[in-house]
């Protein structure tokens, strides 16, 4: 009971934030935020298996792609779009997962973020689907209407928000649930150690998959979700620098949890960059994003989330300790 | 068979691929990791050469060499000050820093030299004839000096002393430390010669293309390819991975159009399903 609690309250904020302030600007940050923590978990999930993916964003541009096509082209509601990108996406992440996973390490790492550049020329190259660099421009869903009461997605960006926070929450459970599940366990033993994992008869290549596709389903619908919200898709709107920001956001955030560390990584840099972009000059967003992963790797090798944890636990260990606890998680 | 001024480019192509792809693999075989910024150096070295010989009129060939250098000491910073202290926590802190120097190296690139695309004048302009080719002086200044240096970097690490300690160095690092030879030391000559052929790189390809803070992608991206190909951590590896990229990049340009940059990710996707360990690699015990 007591580990519900801290979710709950924080569900219970964000589910009255907007009685707080409808500011459209302000609004939005929290929505892209959403729209990266959903990206995020996947890649900490991912992470959390002892694989290291370099193309998250790739999978946000098919789901994109994939509910911008059907809906506009078939005129298909944005809610089927959105299942229809998910489903698309953890379809490619099969096809590939079950070729680069065989592989693993580094070369896991340089062949999905290849992968990000295939997305990207095929998405710039194929005219007659995706209209090349013009990009797409898929429509907001539309009114929906539950007897007196009028859901309107254009006058106002509340219904978004809304619709984001169900999103992550979906996403939270099932990254949770497969993180604490028998599943997860497994994980965790395949990234500590491998070769004991395999000899003890867990079949690693199926349980990789597997997240992999949890993983690419919900980056499909995070993707697809943005690009209903932007109202434009193209061929450079999830590219490999998205995937680095989620890397970015993962480790900044912190991997010794699936859920609270992508939300807060992506919380304090989607939301934190957006302010950097309108407010200041161009470059320093990543000039910003580069310093603060390279310190937190430096100093905070557990994230952001790590934090609140080290403040609290700092009079009681030795200095030490701590070096070795780092370590311990490091490796 | 396509035109002599196609393959001509290709060598050109290849010269680069190969001196980017050579450097991130030796710094791969000795230090175990990539290094994901490789390509936001070649970046920082084509604004040097920017600077120093389009705007303030130094010499190409001056320049050429200050930017070299500068570059590798760059590198041996970036070895010194944080993928060695992180080195004992494994192999992840180490790499996710490369990947955050990519955006802070733009950053600053943006910021100080601007996000505009900057034009290098010609360092030899002129053309010249072989035969019934004619080629720009500006390529086959490009071929020449890409062959001289890796001849030099082939004779450096197989016929001299320096050379041996490397390749001892990245068979085993512990065994090679018991006979003398300084780990630290040899990382750090590593990281210079492996970010100064970025640098060289960066030099020789300025005057042919233009320079902005992001042209680092695509030469990171394909010499991470050329090296899957050629197979982590064999220098001959990545000739062969570069060269056969560099060709059939602009063969298949020539025929296909801007559909062959897919080309090169099939053939890594062919290699990878068939050789895994890359065609110079050794397979996996």
């Amino acid at each position: 009971m007591k580990k519900v609690i801290p979710p709950a309250v924080g569900l219970v904020l964000a589910l009255c934030f907007p009685l707080v302030t409808t500011d459209p600007f302000i609004l939005s940050l929290l929505i892209e935020a959403g729209v990266w923590a959903i990206a995020v978990m996947g890649f900490v999930a991912i992470l959390r298996t002892g694989e290291f993916s370099l193309g998250q964003a790739a999978f946000m541009a098919i789901g994109g792609y994939a509910s911008a096509l059907v809906t506009i082209n078939l005129g298909i509601p944005f809610w089927f779009g959105l299942v229809f990108a998910g489903i698309m996406a953890a379809l490619v992440a099969l096809a590939l997962g079950v070729v680069v996973l065989r592989l693993g390490g580094i070369y896991f790492a340089i062949v999905t973020l290849v992968f990000g550049e295939i997305v990207r020329i095929v998405a710039l190259n194929w005219q007659g689907l995706t209209r090349g660099a013009t990009g797409l421009t898929p429509s907001a869903p539309g009114t929906i209407h539950i007897g007196s009461i009028t859901i309107d997605f254009i006058a106002s960006k509340v219904p978004f928000y809304y619709v984001i926070v169900l999103l992550v929450l979906v996403a939270a459970v099932v990254f949770w649930r497969a993180d604490r599940s028998r599943l997860g366990r497994i994980f965790r033993s395949i990234a500590s150690n491998e070769t004991l994992a395999e000899h003890m008869g867990i079949h690693l290549m199926k349980y990789k998959v597997i997240i992999f596709v949890i993983a690419g389903f919900f980056t499909g619908i995070a993707g697809a979700f943005f690009c209903h919200f932007t109202l434009f898709m193209g061929p450079t709107t999830f590219d490999v620098w998205d995937s680095i920001m989620i890397l970015i956001m993962g480790i900044v955030g912190g991997t010794s949890s699936v859920v609270l560390g992508p939300i807060i990584g992506a919380l304090v840099l989607s939301a934190g960059g957006a302010y950097l972009t309108s407010a200041l000059m161009v470059g320093m967003k990543p000039l910003v994003y580069g310093i603060i992963v390279i310190v937190v790797v430096v100093l905070l090798p557990g994230g952001l989330v790590d934090l609140g944890r080290y403040i609290s636990r700092a009079p009681r260990i030795s200095s030490l300790q701590g070096v070795k606890r780092h370590k311990k998680r490091g490796n | 068979m396509p035109p002599p001024v196609v393959w001509m480019d290709g060598l050109v192509l290849s010269s680069i691929y190969i001196l980017i792809a050579s450097g991130l693999v030796l710094v791969f075989s000795i230090m175990g990791i990539v290094n994901f910024a490789h390509g936001q150096l070649y970046m920082l070295g084509a604004f040097l050469i920017y600077y120093m010989f389009a705007r303030a009129g130094i010499n190409y060939f001056v320049s050429l060499v200050i930017t070299a250098v500068a570059i590798g000491v760059l590198g041996v910073a970036i070895e010194r000050g944080l993928l060695r202290p992180l080195a004992p926590k494994g192999l992840l802190p180490p790499v996710v820093v490369t990947l955050g120097l990519i955006f802070l190296f733009e950053g600053i690139a943006t910021l100080f030299f601007g996000p505009e695309k900057k034009a290098v004048p010609s360092a030899v302009p002129g053309v010249s004839s072989i035969g019934a080719l004619t080629v720009s002086n500006e390529k086959l200044l490009v071929v020449a000096i890409a062959i001289a240096v890796m001849v030099g970097l082939y004779f450096l690490v197989s016929h001299t002393k320096m050379g041996l300690a490397m390749r001892a160095s990245a068979q085993d690092p512990y065994t090679a430390s018991l006979y003398g030879v300084s780990r630290g030391r040899i990382l750090s000559l590593t990281m210079f010669i492996g970010c100064a052929l970025a640098g060289i790189a960066a030099a020789l390809m300025a005057p042919l293309y233009y320079v902005d803070p992001w042209i680092g992608l695509t030469p990171l991206i394909m010499a991470l390819l050329a090296i899957v190909i050629g197979g982590l951590g064999s220098v001959l590896g990545a000739v062969v991975g570069g060269a056969l990229l560099g060709f059939s990049g602009t063969f298949l340009i020539y025929y296909l159009g801007p559909w062959s940059e897919l080309a090169a990710f099939v053939i890594v996707i062919a290699v990878l399903l068939f050789r895994p360990e890359g065609i110079f690699g050794r397979p996996k015990a």
